[in-house]
C-alpha cells in the first residue's frame, strides 16, 4: 500500500510520480505532489440538500472537509464502502478536499514525455476529467485533472 | 525599488494607516478647540504625517511625500499659534489627509495620482490666501466633492498650478525640516529621536500597549481602490502582556500533555481525573486569552463616523453633532470589521432623513443643531450599539401608506397593523421613506441590506421612535463569531448544533397533549404558546431524504416522529430577527461551546446551515442557520404578523402575568406568578425528609424548608408520584420551596382576578382558566400563615410616623400613592404595601393618579407608579410630579416589566427615583422603607433597621 511517505523518491525533470487508484475498474492517478493524505476515515456526517457528489463532511484533524465521491462525479453509481475504499485529501483553493476512491494501487512513476492525450469517451467517463492518459504494462493510467473533478 | 523593499513598504503602510487612522477626529478635535489650540493634539498629527513624510522620501514616494509635506506646513503654522482651523480650512486638511491615506491604500499606484490641487489648496492657506470670501467659497464647494478635485480640468481651473512645493513653503521657523533624504537617514540610524517620532525603520520601538490593535478603520476606502493594496489587514496588534500569558499557558499546555501520557502509560485512573481537570482549566484559559487578542475597541469603527457626520450635515445645510459614547467596549476582530458599512449607513439615515434643517428644527422649538448620539454598552452578555438622533421621528401612518403604494402592504393589513409593526416596514426590501432620492441615504442600499449584515453576524436591529423627538436605532450584537454556545440536537439520526443566541425557550409536549397544543392551520401546523400561535418547522421534514445511506434509518424516524409510541415533542422556540418559529428536532443534547468551522465551497448553496463544528467525540455536526432553515421551507416573518398582533393586543388590554401552572390534587389547578418564583427544582420524592413537624429538602450542604398548599387552604391533599417539583421563592431572607406535584404549563394570564370567591389567607384570587377554576397562590402571605416566626425580624412600620393633618387616613401612618393599570397587580402590590404598615391609595392609571395627588386630599410619602399605562404612563407622571413645587420632594419608585437599561435611563432621565422589577416582594419592601427611612429620618420604629 502506498502512502505520501513514498514521495520522497527523487524525481527528475522529465519523472513525474503519481499515486494511482481504482475508480470502479478504471486506475486512475493524481500527481503525488497534490495529495497530502491517504487515510480511511470513513466517519462521516452527511450534508443535507447538499450537491449530490459530496458524500459528506469529514474531521481531519479538526478541520472540517469536504468528502467528494469520485463515481458520483464520474456519473456512475455513488461508491458503495468496502475494506478497501480510502480517503484522498487534496489541497484545492484555500481549503481541503477528499476525494472518495474504491481502492489504492501503487505510486507510479511516469516519464512526462510519454503521457498522452486523453482518448474520447473512455470507460463511459467524460474525458474532461482527464488530462492525460499513461500506457503502463498491463493497462492504462488516466490523470485526472483535479480541478476540473472540484468544479 | 518598490519590489526590492516590499517589506518595508508594507511596514510603511501599516505604520502610515495606523498614524493616519485618528487623524479625522484629531483635526475636528483641533478644530473645536478654535483659538485655545491643544498642542499636545497638534503634535500628535504633525508627528505622524512628518514621519509619513520622512518615510515617503527615504522610499522614493514623491506625489506621497509632496502631499504630506504641504500637510505638514499648515500643521506647523498651527503648532506655532499662526494660523487657527476655521471650517473650510478643516476640510482642506481633511481631504488631504483622505488622498493621503487612499495612496498609502494603494501604495503600488500612487505615484500616478494627481495631488496638485490638494498641495496648492494646502499652500494658500499657508500663505494666508484663503482669507477672501471668494476663495473659501470655492474650497468649499471643491470640498464636497473629493473626486472632483483629482481631475485635471479642476486643476486648470486654480489660478496658479504650483510646480515648486519648496518655494511656497511659508518662512517659518527651522523646525526639523531636512530634505527628504537626509531626514530618512536620520531615522534609519537613531531610531528614537527626541520628538517622538514613529520610525518606519524601527516599528518594534514602539510600545505595543499604546497602540493596542488599532486596525485602519478606512475599511470602504481600500474597498473602493481594489485589491492591489499589501495584506497589511491580515497583521493584528497584541499587547505584550497577554502574549506573555498565551505563552505560559502554552507551557502549562505541554506540561498537561506530558502529565496526561505519563498517566496513560502508568494506567493510574485516578490521576487521570486531575490531569483531565487541568487540561480543562488550561484550554478555557488558553481559549479566553486567544479570544482576548481578536478583540477590538468600537472606537476603531466609532471615530470615522465624527468625520462623517460633518461632511454630511455640510453638504445638506444640516447642523448636526455626533456624540460617541462606550468607545472602549470591544468586539472580535471579524464583526468589528463588517459593522462599519452597516453603521455608517445606519448614521447617514439619521443625519439625513431623521435630523431637520435648522430653520424647521428651530420652528419646533429644539435647538438648530441636531445631535445624533451613537453609544456602545455591553447588555445581557452582547453588545448593544444604539444610534440615536433629536430628530422629527418616524410616521407610522406616513409609513402605512408608503407600503401600500409600493405594494409591500394590503390595505386590510396596513389597518390592523400597530405602530410597532408598521416600523419594521422600513427593513422590508425596497422601502425608502425619503420622497426625491437622495445622493446620501439612496445609495442603492435599503435598510433591508443592513438588517440582513447585522443578522448575518448573528445580530439584530430593532427601531424606537417617537414623532417630533427623534428615533434610536439598536443593534444587537455577539461578542464573538469563532466561539458560539450551542445546543445540540438530533434530527434525522443526525447531529446539529443550533446557536443558543437564536433560542428563546425549549417546550416538550407530552404525547397526551399534543392534541391540545399542536394545531392544524391552512396546513401548517402551529403551537399554541401562552396565547399566541407559533408556526412550526419539522427539522427532519427540512432536511428531507438527503442520503442514500441513511435512507432506512430516516425512514424509522419520520415514522416515530409521528407515532404515538413517541413520548414527547421537543420544540425550540427559535428567533431570528423578527422571525419566530418553532423547530421540532428528534430530540436534546447538551449544551456545547462549539468552534464554528467554515464549510467547503461545494457547500455554498446550503443556505440553512452556517458552518460545521467537530464534537467532543470528534464527529462533525452541522450548524442550523435559523434563518435559512424558515427560508429553506418558505416561512417569511409575514407569516408572523396575526400571531404577533394577537399578542400585541393582548399587551394593550393590560400587561399579561406569567404565571407558573401546577396542580396540588390533579383535579385542583393552581397558579403562582412566575415573578415570585426563583427557581424551580425537580426531586425525587423521596428525598423530602420531615424534621421535627416539618417538611424539608437537603440539598447542596443546605436544609430548604417546604410547605404545602393544604396546610392553609381548602384543598384536596396532594398526590405524589415518585418525583414532583419544588417551586422556590424567596420569602423575608430566606429561600422556601412549595411542593407541587405536578407542572402543568406557563401562561400569560389575564390582570383581572375574582378576589372575592375564595378568601383563603396565602391566596391572591382566582380565575377561570380552559374551563377550569384556577387559584393564585400569594407565596408570601402562605409562607406568612404557616411560619409567622420567619419573618420577625420584618416587622411592620405601623408606629407612629408623621403625616400631613390633612390625611384622610389611618393617623400616623405613611400614605403611598399607587398608579397601576392592572387590577392585578395593583391589588397585589397594595397588599404588600399595606403588609409593612403603610395605606395605599391606588389608582388607575397616570391621569387619576395625577388628579388625586392635585386635590392634594392626601398628603403622600411615595409614590409607586407603574410604566406602561393607559392615558398617562409613569414617565408623564414622574415628569409632573418632579417639575411641580408642590409635590418635587415626593420620591417616585417605579415598578415595571421594562427593565432594561434603556428603560432605566429614560426613568432616569424623567425623574423616577427607583425602578424597581415587576414583583419583587422584598425589594419592593425594602425599597419602601428605606424610602421613609430617609424621608422621615426622626420617627421611624428601630425595627426597621432589621429591614435595611
Amino acid at each position: 500500500m502506498s502512502t505520501t511517505s513514498d514521495a520522497t523518491a527523487v524525481c527528475t525533470a522529465e519523472e513525474l510520480e503519481y499515486a494511482t487508484f481504482h475508480v470502479g475498474d478504471v486506475l486512475l492517478g493524481i500527481e503525488i505532489r497534490e495529495v497530502q493524505e491517504i487515510n480511511r476515515n470513513l466517519d462521516l456526517t452527511v450534508v443535507p440538500h447538499g450537491p449530490a457528489h459530496v458524500r459528506g463532511v469529514m474531521n481531519l484533524r479538526g478541520e472540517v472537509v469536504t468528502v467528494v465521491d469520485l463515481r458520483v462525479v464520474f456519473g456512475l453509481s455513488a461508491i458503495e464502502v468496502t475494506r478497501s475504499t480510502r480517503n484522498i485529501v487534496l489541497s484545492s483553493g484555500d481549503e481541503r478536499i477528499s476525494l472518495l476512491v474504491d481502492g489504492i494501487a501503487d505510486v507510479v512513476t511516469a516519464r512526462e514525455d510519454r503521457i498522452e492525450s486523453p482518448p474520447g469517451n473512455l470507460s463511459g467517463i467524460e474525458d474532461r476529467f482527464f488530462s492525460g492518459v499513461y500506457r503502463l504494462e498491463s493497462e492504462l493510467l488516466l490523470i485526472v485533472d483535479v480541478e476540473e473533478v472540484l468544479s | 525599488m518598490l519590489d526590492e523593499n516590499d517589506e518595508l513598504l508594507t511596514e510603511f503602510v501599516t505604520e502610515s494607516r495606523e498614524g493616519l487612522a485618528e487623524i479625522e477626529s484629531d483635526l475636528l478635535a483641533i478644530e473645536a478647540c478654535g483659538d485655545e489650540i491643544d498642542l499636545d493634539l497638534v503634535n500628535k498629527v504633525f508627528r505622524a504625517i512628518h514621519s509619513i513624510k520622512g518615510a515617503a522620501g527615504f522610499m522614493g514616494l514623491n506625489t506621497v511625500g509632496s502631499l504630506a509635506h504641504s500637510l505638514e506646513n499648515v500643521l506647523v503654522m498651527i503648532r506655532n499659534c499662526e494660523l487657527t482651523l476655521n471650517p473650510e480650512r478643516t476640510s482642506v486638511l481633511l481631504e488631504g489627509a483622505d488622498v493621503l491615506s487612499s495612496m498609502i491604500d494603494d501604495i503600488g499606484n500612487s505615484e500616478s495620482v494627481d495631488v496638485s490641487l490638494n498641495v496648492q489648496q494646502l499652500d494658500r492657506i499657508v500663505n494666508g490666501e484663503d482669507g477672501d470670501a471668494t476663495t473659501s467659497a470655492e474650497l468649499v464647494e471643491s470640498s464636497s466633492d473629493v473626486d472632483s478635485s483629482k481631475t485635471p480640468e479642476s486643476v486648470d481651473d486654480a489660478p496658479d498650478a504650483s510646480d515648486d512645493v519648496q518655494s511656497s513653503r511659508a518662512d517659518t521657523e527651522d523646525v526639523e525640516e531636512p530634505t527628504y533624504s537626509e531626514e530618512c537617514s536620520q531615522k534609519t540610524t537613531a531610531s528614537t529621536t527626541d520628538t517622538k517620532e514613529r520610525s518606519p525603520g524601527a516599528p518594534a520601538a514602539e510600545p505595543v500597549a499604546e497602540s493596542v490593535s488599532k486596525e485602519p478603520p478606512s475599511k470602504p476606502v481600500s474597498k473602493a481602490t481594489g485589491e492591489s493594496t499589501p495584506r497589511a489587514d491580515a497583521n493584528i496588534r497584541v499587547p505584550v502582556p497577554v502574549l506573555d500569558r498565551l505563552m505560559t499557558l502554552a507551557g502549562e499546555l505541554v506540561l498537561g500533555r506530558n502529565q496526561l501520557l505519563q498517566t496513560i502509560a502508568s494506567n493510574d485512573t485516578q490521576m487521570l481525573d486531575s490531569v483531565g481537570a487541568r487540561m480543562d482549566q488550561v484550554t478555557s484559559e488558553l481559549q479566553e486569552t486567544i479570544m482576548q487578542t481578536r478583540m477590538q475597541p468600537v472606537g476603531t469603527v466609532f471615530n470615522k463616523f465624527t468625520r462623517i457626520v460633518r461632511d454630511l450635515s455640510n453638504m445638506l445645510n444640516k447642523q448636526c453633532l455626533l456624540e460617541i459614547n462606550g468607545k472602549d467596549v470591544e468586539l472580535d476582530k471579524t464583526i468589528i470589521e463588517a459593522i462599519g458599512d452597516p453603521l455608517t449607513h445606519l448614521i447617514r439615515n439619521s443625519v439625513d432623513h431623521g435630523v431637520e434643517s435648522p430653520e424647521v428644527r428651530e420652528e419646533r422649538g429644539k435647538p438648530a443643531c441636531g445631535t445624533v448620539h451613537l453609544r456602545a454598552y455591553h447588555q445581557d452578555g452582547k453588545v448593544n450599539i444604539a444610534i440615536s438622533d433629536d430628530g422629527a421621528g418616524i410616521d407610522a401612518d406616513k409609513l402605512k401608506l408608503k407600503a401600500i403604494e409600493k405594494g409591500v402592504l394590503t390595505d386590510d393589513k396596513a389597518a390592523s397593523m400597530s405602530d410597532a409593526e408598521a416600523l419594521r416596514l422600513i427593513f422590508a426590501p425596497g422601502f425608502s421613506t425619503v420622497e426625491k432620492v437622495s445622493s446620501v441615504s439612496g445609495r442603492g442600499v435599503g435598510m433591508d441590506v443592513v438588517k440582513t449584515n447585522f443578522e448575518r453576524l448573528g445580530g439584530s436591529v430593532d427601531i424606537d421612535t417617537a414623532l417630533g423627538k427623534g428615533t434610536t436605532f439598536t443593534v444587537r450584537l455577539p461578542l464573538t463569531l469563532a466561539i458560539v454556545p450551542s445546543l445540540i440536537v438530533r434530527a434525522n439520526g443526525q447531529r446539529f448544533a443550533v446557536p443558543q443566541t437564536n433560542i428563546s425557550e425549549l417546550v416538550r409536549i407530552r404525547t397526551g397533549d399534543d392534541s391540545k397544543r399542536l394545531e392544524q392551520l391552512r396546513d401548517a401546523e402551529v403551537l399554541r404558546l401562552r396565547g399566541s400561535l407559533l408556526p412550526l418547522v419539522r427539522l427532519s421534514n427540512v432536511l428531507g431524504n438527503s442520503s442514500t445511506e441513511l435512507a432506512d434509518e430516516e425512514s424509522q424516524d419520520t415514522e416515530s416522529s409521528t407515532s404515538p409510541r413517541k413520548a414527547a415533542t421537543n420544540i425550540i422556540v427559535v428567533e431570528a430577527g423578527n422571525l419566530r418559529y418553532g423547530l421540532i428536532v428528534d430530540s436534546l443534547h447538551d449544551s456545547e461551546e462549539i468552534v464554528v468551522k467554515p464549510l467547503g465551497r461545494h457547500m455554498s448553496d446550503v443556505h440553512f446551515l452556517a458552518g460545521a463544528t467537530v464534537l467532543g467525540d470528534g464527529k462533525v455536526a452541522l450548524i442550523l442557520d435559523i434563518t435559512g432553515v424558515a427560508g429553506h421551507i418558505g416561512l417569511s416573518s409575514t407569516d408572523q404578523v396575526e400571531p404577533v398582533d394577537m399578542v400585541n393586543k393582548k399587551d394593550r388590554s393590560g400587561e399579561p402575568i406569567p404565571t407558573l401552572l401546577f396542580t396540588n390534587h390533579p383535579d385542583e389547578q393552581f397558579g403562582v406568578p412566575m415573578g415570585c418564583v426563583s427557581r424551580i427544582e425537580r426531586i425525587r420524592t423521596e428525598k423530602i425528609e420531615t424534621v421535627a413537624g416539618q417538611e424539608v429538602l437537603h440539598y447542596n450542604d443546605r436544609t430548604l424548608p417546604l410547605i404545602t398548599l393544604e396546610t392553609s387552604l381548602n384543598t384536596k391533599p396532594r398526590e405524589l408520584g415518585d418525583r414532583c417539583f419544588i417551586i422556590v421563592f424567596q420569602a423575608g431572607k430566606r429561600e422556601v420551596g412549595l411542593i407541587a406535584p405536578q407542572i402543568l404549563d406557563i401562561r400569560d394570564l389575564p390582570c383581572e382576578l375574582d378576589t372575592q370567591m375564595f378568601d383563603d389567607e396565602g391566596l391572591l384570587g382566582s380565575l377561570v382558566l380552559d374551563g377550569k377554576a384556577t387559584r393564585i397562590v400569594d407565596t408570601y402571605e402562605l409562607t406568612l400563615h404557616q411560619h409567622p416566626q420567619w419573618f420577625n425580624n420584618v416587622k411592620p412600620v405601623s408606629q407612629p410616623v408623621v403625616t400631613d393633618e390633612s390625611s384622610t387616613e389611618t393617623p400616623g401612618q405613611p400614605v403611598i400613592l399607587l398608579a397601576e393599570d392592572s387590577a392585578f397587580f395593583r391589588q397585589t402590590v397594595r397588599s404588600y404595601l399595606e403588609q409593612i404598615g403603610t395605606s395605599v391609595v391606588a389608582c388607575e392609571d397616570g391621569a387619576i393618579a395625577w388628579e388625586t395627588l392635585e386635590s392634594l386630599k392626601h398628603s403622600f410619602s411615595i409614590i409607586v407608579t407603574d410604566i406602561e399605562m393607559p392615558k398617562m404612563d409613569g414617565y408623564e407622571l414622574t415628569k409632573r410630579v418632579k417639575s411641580d413645587e408642590r409635590f418635587r420632594g415626593i420620591p417616585v419608585v417605579a415598578l415595571s416589566s421594562l427593565a432594561s437599561d434603556e428603560h432605566k435611563l429614560k426613568g432616569a432621565a424623567a425623574g423616577i427615583d427607583e425602578y424597581l422589577t415587576k414583583l419583587n416582594r422584598d425589594q419592593l419592601a425594602l425599597t419602601i422603607t428605606n424610602l421613609l427611612n430617609h424621608s422621615i429620618p426622626v420617627n421611624v420604629p428601630s425595627a426597621l433597621a432589621g429591614v435595611s
